[in-house]
C-alpha cells in the first residue's frame, strides 16, 4: 500500500459518515452531562450574552495580558470563517439537498459544546512563560492533562503543525489565487504579496495576528453581507418557502423534493453534519490554540467566547444556505463553484463580490493557520522554531497561487481531519474538568491554575 | 563642656510636637504643640508620659522660655503617676487615629462629662483631642468610650479613589466586592487595618475581597449588580475606607 492509497483510507475514515456521529456524540455528552446547557437555559444564555456581546464594549481593555478575550476569538473566527462557509456550505446543499441545512444546525448545536470545552480547557491548562507570554491549546491540556498519555499532544501537535501548511496555506493560497484570478491578477504576484502579507503579520507574533484578526474579521461579515444582503433581499418572498423546506427534507427528503431528485435522508445528514461540524471546526481543536491566548480572569468566560465564534460561523453558513436554497438554482446541481458563480449572477455586484468575498475569507484564514501551525510547532521542537516556520509558511502561500503540491494537500487535509482524534479523546477524558470549571465559575470562585 | 543636664528634648511625632526643658537636672518646663494648640506644664507632661513611641533630640544648653515646673521630686513623682495611669488605659498606639461614633448604634449609658466630650471628638485624631487641659481625665474618657463602644478609632485613609471596570462574579450572595490581589495588597500596605470599599457613584460601602487576575476591574456579585443598576463594563470610581 502506498502513502497515497494509505492516505485516501485515512482520509474516508477520519472525514466519514462514523467520524461525524462520534464528533456529534462528544458534543451532545458534553453539553448534556458536563456543562448542562439545560440546567438552567435562559441563565447561561444571558451569562453568554453578558460574557460576550455584552462585553464588546470594553474590548480594548484587557487583563493586563498579551490580548483580549475579544482579540482572541477575532483570531480564531478568522481561520474558522473561511470559503467552507461559502462554497463549502453551497456543495453540501447541492450534495444532500435543503434537509441537510437541518442537520447542520444540530451539529451546530451540539458544537457549542465541543467549543465551550475547547476554548475552557485551553485557557486552564495553558502555560504562562517568564517573558508574560501563553501558549496553549490541545497539545497542553492533552500533555498536562494526562501525564501519562502525553503521546496524543506530540500526534495533535504533530498533525495540526503539517496540516498548517496545506488545508491553512497552500489552499487558501490557492482559494485566493483562483478567486482574483478572473480579475486578471497574476497568480506570482498575488503569491507574492501573500507571501509578503502573511510573513510580515506573524513575524509580530500574537498581538499583530489579533490586530490583522481584529480588522479582517468585521471586514470578512461586512463582504458577507454586502454580497448576501442584496441577494436575500432579491428572494426574500421565497425565504419562508426555503425555512420550511429545510425542515420538511430533512427527515423525509425523498418526500419534500420528490425521489426523482435523488436525495436520501443520509446524504442529507451526511452532507449537513458534515458541515455542521468542519466548517466550525468544533473538535479539530484548532480554535482553541487561539482562545488560550485570551487574558481572562476564568477559563470558563472564554468557554463563553467560543460559543460567540459558532454563533457567527451559524449566522454566515445559514444565511449563505438559506439564500441559495430560496434562489432555487440548488435544484440545478453541479459543482459549488458553478452554483455560487450562478448565484452571484443576480448580485448587483457580479461575480466581483464572491471573488473579493472568497479572496478575504482565504486570507484571514491564512494567518490564523499561520499561528496555529507556529505554536504546534514551538510546542514540538522549542522557541527555535518560530522563524524557520514562519518562513517555510511564507514560502508555500507564494507557491499556493501557482498550484500544484496535491500529493502534500491531500495529506494535510488528511492530518488535519486526524487532529480531530487526540482532541476529542481529550474532550471525552477532561469532560469532569470543565464540568468543575462551570460549577465553580457560577459559584464565584475564582479560578486556581493547575500547577 | 555641657553637662547635659539643661537643655530641651524634643519629641516629634506626626501630629504632635513636644518639648521637655531640663534646667540642671531638673525638669521645668514641658510644653506639646499641635498647629495652633498649645499646652504646657503638667498636662503637657502627662500627655508625652502617653506617648508610646516617638523620635527624639536632645539639644543642650537650650533654656526654658520660662517655667511652668517646680522640678525636684514632685516632677518624678507626678510622671510615675501618669505612667502608672497610662498604662490602665487602653487607647490606641497611634494617636493619628481619627475618632468616630460607630456604625452600628447601641444603647450605652453615660455621664455628662462623657456626653460632652463624645459631642465635640467626632472626626478628631485622638492626639488633638488629648491636646487639652486635664489630659489624663480625657483620656479615661476616650478609654471608656471606646471600651464601650460608644465611639471607634480609625486609621485616617487618604488612599486616591481609583477607577475601576464592572466584571460580574456569578454566584451567591451579595454585599461584597472583589479587586485584584495587587491592589488590594497596596490598599491593605497603606492602610494597615481592616478597610470596606466605597463605590463613588452609588455611595455604597461594601465588603472588599481579593481575586487573582481581575487588574483594572471591579468583580460584582449577580444579585448587587442589580441592586445597584450596574452593568458589565461600566466605570465605577471605588476609594477604601476604614
Amino acid at each position: 500500500m502506498d502513502i497515497l492509497t494509505l492516505n485516501e483510507y485515512l482520509n474516508r475514515v477520519v472525514y466519514g459518515f462514523p467520524m461525524k456521529l462520534v464528533f456529534l456524540l462528544v458534543g451532545a455528552y458534553l453539553v448534556i452531562f458536563q456543562i448542562r446547557w439545560f440546567s438552567s437555559p435562559l441563565r447561561m444564555m444571558r451569562v453568554s450574552f453578558s460574557e460576550t456581546l455584552g462585553a464588546i464594549r470594553e474590548r480594548a481593555y484587557g487583563f493586563g495580558g498579551q490580548i483580549t478575550p475579544f482579540q482572541a476569538t477575532m483570531v480564531a473566527l478568522s481561520a474558522t470563517v473561511g470559503t467552507g462557509h461559502l462554497l463549502g456550505m453551497l456543495a453540501a446543499v447541492l450534495i444532500g439537498g435543503p434537509g441537510a441545512v437541518f442537520w447542520m444546525w444540530l451539529g451546530y448545536f451540539f458544537g457549542t459544546g465541543t467549543k465551550f470545552a475547547e476554548a475552557t480547557l485551553a485557557v486552564h491548562f495553558r502555560r504562562r512563560f517568564a517573558d508574560g507570554s501563553v501558549s496553549g491549546g490541545p497539545m497542553y491540556y492533552l500533555y498536562r492533562g494526562f501525564p501519562r498519555l502525553r503521546f496524543l499532544a506530540y500526534f495533535f501537535a504533530f498533525f495540526a503543525a503539517v496540516a498548517a501548511f496545506g488545508i491553512g496555506n497552500l489552499s487558501q493560497a490557492g482559494a485566493v489565487g483562483g478567486a482574483l484570478a478572473p480579475l486578471g491578477a497574476p497568480p506570482a504576484l498575488v503569491g507574492l504579496f501573500l507571501a509578503l502579507l502573511v510573513g510580515v503579520v506573524l513575524g509580530g507574533g500574537i498581538a499583530r495576528v489579533a490586530r490583522f484578526a481584529q480588522v479582517v474579521v468585521p471586514l470578512k461579515l461586512l463582504l458577507f453581507l454586502v454580497a448576501v444582503v442584496p441577494l436575500l433581499v432579491r428572494y426574500a418572498g421565497k425565504i419562508p418557502e426555503a425555512l420550511a423546506l429545510v425542515f420538511q427534507a430533512a427527515f423525509s427528503p425523498e418526500a419534500a423534493l420528490g425521489g426523482a431528485a435523488g436525495y436520501s435522508l443520509f446524504a442529507a445528514i451526511n452532507a449537513g453534519l458534515g458541515r455542521g461540524i468542519f466548517a466550525n471546526e468544533a473538535g479539530l481543536g484548532s480554535a482553541p490554540i487561539a482562545h488560550a491566548q485570551a487574558q481572562v480572569d476564568h477559563p470558563v468566560r472564554q468557554g463563553f467566547w467560543g460559543v460567540t465564534e459558532m454563533f457567527m460561523s451559524f449566522l454566515v453558513t445559514s444565511l449563505t444556505a438559506l439564500t441559495f436554497i430560496a434562489s432555487g438554482l440548488w435544484r440545478g446541481g453541479g459543482s459549488a463553484a458553478e452554483a455560487a458563480s450562478a448565484l452571484f449572477q443576480a448580485h448587483p455586484l457580479g461575480g466581483l463580490i464572491l471573488a473579493v468575498t472568497v479572496a478575504v475569507f482565504a486570507l484571514g484564514t491564512m494567518v490564523s493557520w499561520g499561528f496555529y501551525g507556529e505554536e504546534a510547532a514551538a510546542f514540538l521542537f522549542g522557541e527555535g522554531i518560530r522563524w524557520p516556520y514562519r518562513l517555510t509558511f511564507a514560502v508555500l502561500a507564494f507557491v499556493g497561487p501557482l498550484g500544484g503540491l496535491e500529493a502534500f494537500l491531500a495529506i494535510s487535509d488528511t492530518l488535519n481531519g486526524l487532529m480531530a482524534i487526540p482532541n476529542l479523546l481529550g474532550l471525552i477524558l477532561l469532560g469532569p474538568v470543565v464540568a468543575r470549571l462551570v460549577y465553580g465559575f457560577f459559584r464565584g470562585e475564582p479560578w486556581i491554575p493547575p500547577r | 563642656m555641657s553637662t547635659g543636664r539643661t537643655g530641651r528634648l524634643l519629641v516629634r511625632t506626626p501630629y504632635l510636637e513636644g518639648e521637655v526643658f531640663l534646667q540642671n537636672g531638673q525638669v521645668v518646663h514641658a510644653r506639646v504643640r499641635s498647629g495652633e494648640k498649645v499646652l504646657e506644664g503638667e498636662d503637657a507632661l502627662d500627655l508625652l508620659t502617653g506617648i508610646k513611641r516617638a523620635p527624639y533630640r536632645f539639644e543642650p544648653e537650650v533654656s526654658p522660655p520660662h517655667t511652668t515646673l517646680l522640678g525636684g521630686l514632685a516632677v518624678s513623682a507626678r510622671l510615675a503617676e501618669a505612667e502608672a495611669q497610662w498604662r490602665g488605659l487602653a487607647l490606641p498606639a497611634d494617636w493619628g487615629y481619627v475618632l468616630r461614633l460607630p456604625a452600628r448604634g447601641g444603647a450605652v449609658e453615660l455621664g455628662p462629662e462623657a456626653l460632652r466630650v463624645l459631642a465635640q471628638v467626632e472626626g478628631k485624631r485622638i492626639a488633638e483631642v488629648l491636646l487639652a487641659p486635664g489630659t489624663l481625665r480625657l483620656a479615661r474618657i476616650l478609654h471608656t468610650l471606646l471600651q464601650m463602644g460608644a465611639l471607634e478609632a480609625v486609621p485616617l485613609v487618604e488612599v486616591p479613589p481609583v477607577s475601576l471596570l464592572v466584571l460580574p462574579i456569578y454566584g451567591p450572595g451579595s454585599g461584597v466586592a472583589y479587586v485584584d490581589e495587587a491592589l488590594f495588597a497596596e490598599w491593605a500596605r497603606a492602610i494597615r487595618h481592616g478597610f470596606r470599599l466605597r463605590l463613588k457613584p452609588a455611595g455604597v460601602v461594601m465588603e472588599v475581597r481579593p481575586r487573582p487576575n481581575i487588574p483594572g476591574r471591579l468583580g460584582l456579585l449577580e444579585e448587587d449588580l442589580r441592586r445597584l443598576r450596574l452593568r458589565r463594563g461600566d466605570k465605577v470610581e471605588v476609594v477604601p475606607e476604614v
